[in-house]
């Protein structure tokens, strides 16, 4: 791969508790090339969400701690940056969507206000250019009538409907990187697809690399290039997402995949991952995995496994990998 | 549509309310003990004259009676004379309403200028020395004695520096200068109770807003945090505290009663403490009302400002 | 800078408006301004600025003409001639003439709503013998006491045209014969007077106007003599007094006051009289218990002074033969022990009004001291005086603001038929005194009368007086010519302001 437009290198994120630093974010790995898309997959308490509010720069400043890392775009570390020099990039360069699409639009000005503003932020026009460029926009997420929803409240739109307007926000200064993270969690099914596809377009159209992170691995087959898998604040396995889901080395993506409901009912039983997250503040010793791992031997307890390239650009951290095809 | 029927209700509402109010202050009134007969006679209590007032103001009558009186002349917009200067009570009223409403919007913008932004400044710099100091003043200013403030201010600031009248009212028209400076210390007294409540509630409608996810998104796009506060916080915080201020007008406007006593303010507060206790009937029976009616008013232009500040309310 | 620069202007713009202007704060806010109706006697203020009378009294009480120049009392002493001030007018321009005398007299005695009936309940009729010339009938030879009467509003003299023309809305803008015009009035926000260039007594008269502003409380009202915004700061408490003292920009005057603070017995006025009025020795003993002198020491800074009877020690009338007594404790147990009455308890009436809780409070202590146990029961005015009125009481804290002729103090109060007469006190003995008292021209016998009217009341205890108070009235160093008044009537003839 060329330089990938966003590097993430050992990122330690922790956050201040009661009885000191409670880690969220274990030095994770993970990079993005231009124009690429990347899932993020884990599940709840894996610090995926941290790591891309970290990309951002939307941590709570009164708790949150970057203890370690960087975060590079295009070569600039952004943790190394001004707090002032963040916010211009915020919206701009790197733009965000969320997964409450309900309570994320301010309910006291109207959606067309909204998505000015965001578009006035990064380049200044006036009232009436940024209203057309902001109904352009809306025409662009697929929302019909865009002239008159463009005065109208967010309570008067669907979740669906919110959710398009949070993109075309979030489109509104041309980033170069969009960070998805859940957004279709709070969604139906069927508008679930929509949004999908719509994200789609995005990457395609306007060469956006977006960083998706998400439990649901389904969506994440969808739309991603490359896949990352993360487990109590650490990237346990990276590679091309047709590769991850074909032939997954690590014990936990294993799970994963087993554990996703197919649309054929009756054929493989949902196998689930027995146990529970473990607590950052007291990790298990050796391989963070292995209290729940079904083929941990004595080493995993002894030592952390680090990340191997099993293949190119395919890799995993447990020491047992690769591990044999079950016949 | 909605919203002019529910204006509609209110409005129909206020008629019963009055009347079921006038019949309770008139009951009060005349449960205090007392004879207003003799208060009414002077110091020599001529018997001759106690029967002759007690006769001619019908305190003779039965109370029923002398209700049913009153309420056939108020209809006809005559609230009765003040027994105590024979003044018409609606042109007493009429001629304190501005008084009473001067000081209530000077008191009540001091204090929206004083409670407002240091509610922001506490929610914005949680923990800060600016939020312990707003959070102080807030409590002292809820906590203080009114009649002590204000004897303590005209001690300092009248008495000692000439800087404002110790009492009394100026009107406008005779010398907006005095008229102003003669308001300063009274607003102040009054306004800084308000402004320790405006204070408080802003600060928590704010940590509210500001932890709410449409401000994760307003700070995602990239906003000043100066705008993501002012604009996108300030503008949800200000629906309860907007329509908490407007009661507190309303109550204002019944006149302020120790601090107009303080520094001579003839408004509606001063009008009351001397119509009970002079037993003035007339003039607490129409004061109550017309408090009543402006509190009803304040309370319904609450209503509305919070109908226009809340577009969820607009179907 | 600018907002400074502002401000003093504005401060500075204030102080130099007061220049022709006087301003009075007094206690109260007055109610009707007509002489006739009027009823408080902070009534009085205004009043004598803007409504001369026929009669003034001196600082020594003595009687003093204003609109009359000359008087006579018949022989048989029921009728009086007096002879008018010429060329006197209205502030409407009328004559001020006998017929205007007439009018007013009987606009007294019979309009509707008049408190001033009592004081001329003596009065049986006028009748004019020329234009400068009226002789009023009397139906009791009360001569003296009618024409002191006439030295208060009951003298006071409105114009008949303007009286007549605005009918019951005339105290709503008061047309008289004094020094000064009335010109406005916002209810409890002031009265405002100017200067009429009509006065007959012009040429003493420096002021162009004066404004009455009522502040409640004296410490406010002592607060704006000091800042300047007040001259004159009437009925100043004793409490407010060593503010002034080191202030150089003020100062303040005292004269005795004509009236007393007693607490009077309920005497024979209902089933509540059983406690004080059967046994002189118990009214005797509460009476020994009390230490005036230490109340008055303690409560009002030694500035009013201990009496106990109907006058202060200073006036004629006082009989010098029985004195303020000194505390006995040890004679009042005596003397409840004589009556079988060692625990006496009772319950003292007190208005909220300051002074006479505190006083009450000491007095509490001190009867405890003698085995008494006095409870206190406060009320408002308005129910005090009703309670009062209808017996409801044991003993009541009283106050009397008090009139220049003793009868004033004392008929009302214990005469049998006295309207204000709550002990119901009725000894024919004293009756009889206090009617000589009213008919007594010359002045020896009068004295001789009321100090036995005096020394009767001192002997049968219907109630304990306690103090009079004096009147504290503070000025500004920029006011000459104050000369303070027993009756604390302020009057503005001389006043001139530097």
């Amino acid at each position: 791969m060329s330089a990938p437009l966003l590097d993430v290198r050992g990122l330690a994120v922790g956050f201040a508790g009661e009885d000191g630093l409670v880690p969220a974010v274990q030095g994770a790995s993970f990079a993005l090339g231009a124009g690429a898309c990347l899932g993020i997959v884990g599940e709840s308490g894996s610090g995926k969400s941290v790591a891309a509010l970290s990309v951002m720069g939307l941590l709570p400043p009164a708790t949150a701690r970057i203890t370690g890392g960087s975060v590079l775009l295009d070569g600039r570390d952004l943790l190394a940056l001004t707090p002032e020099a963040r916010r211009q990039l915020r919206g701009g360069e790197i733009a965000m969507i969320f997964q409450e699409p309900m309570t994320s639009l301010n309910p006291a000005f109207t959606i067309g206000d909204q998505i000015a503003e965001a578009i006035r932020a990064h380049a200044p026009m006036s009232a009436a250019a940024a209203r057309e460029r902001a109904i352009a926009l809306l025409r662009q997420v697929r929302i019909a009538s865009p002239e008159k929803r463009y005065d109208e409240y967010p309570h008067r739109l669907s979740g669906g409907m919110r959710q398009r307007v949070m993109i075309a926000i979030a489109l509104a200064g041309n980033p170069r990187l969009l960070i998805a993270d859940e957004p279709t969690t709070a969604l139906d099914v069927t508008v679930q697809a929509q949004i999908v596809a719509l994200l789609r377009d995005i990457q395609r159209e306007r060469g956006t690399a977006i960083l998706l992170i998400s439990h649901n691995l389904g969506l994440i087959a969808g739309l991603a290039d490359e896949i990352a898998v993360m487990y109590a604040g650490r990237v346990l396995e990276h590679g091309p997402a047709a590769r991850i889901l074909a032939h997954p080395e690590h014990p936990y993506t294993i799970g994963l995949l087993g554990a996703v409901p197919r649309a054929a009912p009756g054929e493989a039983p949902l196998v689930g991952i027995e146990g529970s997250v473990p607590d950052p503040r007291h990790p298990p010793p050796g391989c963070v995995f292995q209290p729940r791992c079904p083929f941990a031997e004595a080493r995993c307890a002894e030592a952390a496994p680090p990340l191997r390239a099993l293949a190119p650009g395919h890799h995993a951290a447990c020491h047992l990998a690769p591990l044999e095809p079950v016949a | 549509m909605r919203f002019l029927l529910f204006l509609g209700q209110r409005l129909a509402l206020t008629v019963p309310t009055l009347l079921i109010l006038s019949v309770l202050v008139f009951a009060l009134q005349h449960l205090l003990p007392g004879d207003p007969a003799l208060a009414l006679a002077g110091e020599d209590m001529d018997p001759d004259v106690v029967a002759e007032i007690r006769h001619r103001y019908g305190f003779d009558l039965p109370i029923w009676h002398q209700y049913w009186n009153w309420l056939l002349a108020a209809l006809q917009g005559d609230l009765g004379m003040s027994l105590r200067n024979s003044m018409s009570v609606v042109q007493l009223l009429l001629g304190k309403l501005g008084i009473t409403l001067q000081l209530a919007v000077a008191s009540m913008v001091l204090a929206l200028v004083i409670g407002i932004p240091l509610g922001v400044l506490a929610a914005a710099r949680p923990g800060s020395f600016a939020s312990l100091a707003a959070s102080g003043f807030a409590l002292s200013g809820i906590s203080v004695p009114h009649f002590w403030l204000g004897i303590m201010l005209v001690l300092a600031f009248s008495v000692n520096l000439n800087w404002f009248p110790s009492s009394g009212y100026t009107p406008f028209a005779e010398d907006p200068g005095r008229w102003a400076m003669g308001l300063v210390l009274p607003a102040f007294v009054l306004g800084t109770g308000i402004a320790g409540v405006l204070m408080r509630h802003t600060r928590s409608a704010m940590l509210q807003a500001l932890g709410s996810d449409y401000i994760r998104t307003a700070r995602a796009k990239g906003l000043r945090e100066q705008r993501v506060v002012l604009k996108h916080a300030l503008r949800n915080a200000l629906v309860p505290v907007v329509t908490l201020g407007a009661i507190e007008f309303g109550q204002l406007l019944s006149g302020a009663v120790l601090t107009e006593q303080i520094f001579s303010i003839p408004g509606f507060g001063k009008l009351l403490v001397d119509g009970v206790l002079y037993r003035d009937y007339a003039v607490v029976q129409g004061l109550v009302l017309v408090s009543a009616l402006l509190f009803i008013a304040a309370s319904l232009v609450a209503d509305i400002l919070y109908f226009v500040i809340n577009p969820r309310l607009r179907s | 800078m600018r907002i400074l620069a502002l401000l003093l202007m504005l401060c500075c713009g204030t102080a130099a408006m007061a220049q022709g202007t006087l301003r009075i704060g007094i206690g109260d806010d007055p109610d009707a301004l007509d002489p006739t109706l009027n009823r408080a006697a902070s009534g009085r203020q205004p009043l004598t600025a803007v409504c001369d009378k026929l009669f003034d009294v001196t600082t020594e009480l003595k009687l003093e003409h204003q609109l009359v120049t000359a008087h006579e009392i018949a022989a048989d002493g029921l009728s009086v001639t007096l002879k008018l001030r010429e060329g006197v007018r209205f502030h409407d321009g009328e004559s001020f003439d006998a017929e205007a005398v007439a009018f007013n007299l009987n606009r007294h005695l019979t309009m509707q709503g008049s408190l001033r009936r009592t004081e001329l309940a003596a009065l049986a009729g006028t009748e004019v013998v020329d234009a400068h010339t009226i002789r009023l009938l009397l139906k009791s030879p009360q001569a003296y006491l009618l024409l002191i009467n006439l030295a208060e509003r009951a003298g006071m003299m409105v114009s008949p045209k303007a009286a007549r023309d605005a009918g019951e809305r005339f105290a709503l803008h008061p047309v008289c014969a004094g020094a000064f015009r009335f010109v406005e009035r916002v209810p409890q926000g002031r009265i405002v007077v100017q200067r009429y260039d009509g006065y007959w007594n012009r040429a003493n008269i420096h002021l162009d106007r004066v404004e009455y502003l009522p502040i409640s409380d004296s410490t406010v009202r002592l607060a704006g003599l000091r800042s300047g915004e007040l001259q004159i700061a009437e009925r100043l408490s004793p409490t407010d007094l060593p503010q002034l003292r080191g202030d150089a920009r003020v100062t303040a005057v005292a004269t005795p006051d004509l009236g007393f603070h007693s607490i009077r017995f309920n005497m024979s006025n209902g089933p509540r009289q059983r406690i004080f009025g059967g046994d002189i020795r118990i009214r005797q003993a509460v009476e020994l218990a009390i230490d005036r002198r230490a109340m008055v020491q303690a409560l009002f800074e030694d500035q009013y002074t201990a009496g106990n009877q109907f006058v202060g020690p200073e006036s004629a009338y006082y009989d010098k033969a029985h004195p303020v007594p000194a505390r006995n404790v040890a004679r009042a147990r005596a003397l409840l022990r004589e009556a079988g009455q060692p625990n006496l308890t009772f319950t003292l009436l007190v208005p909220s009004e300051r002074e006479r809780q505190e006083a009450a409070q000491m007095v509490q202590a001190m009867l405890a001291e003698a085995g008494i146990t006095m409870k206190l029961e406060t009320q408002d005015n308005t129910s005090l005086l009703a309670s009062s009125q209808r017996g409801q009481f044991d003993a009541v804290f009283s106050f009397w603001s008090g009139r220049p002729h003793p009868d004033g103090n004392s008929y009302s109060h214990f005469a049998c038929a006295g309207p204000l007469n709550d002990s119901r006190y009725c000894n024919p003995e004293l009756d009889a005194l206090l009617t000589r008292g009213r008919e007594a021209t010359d002045e020896a016998e009068r004295v001789r009368v009321y100090q036995q009217a005096n020394a009767l009341l001192v002997r049968n205890v219907p109630h304990v007086v306690v103090w009079h108070r004096r009147t504290f009235t503070g000025l500004s160093k920029r006011l000459a010519g104050f000369i303070p008044h027993p009756d604390s009537t302020i009057r503005l003839v001389g006043l001139r302001l530097n």
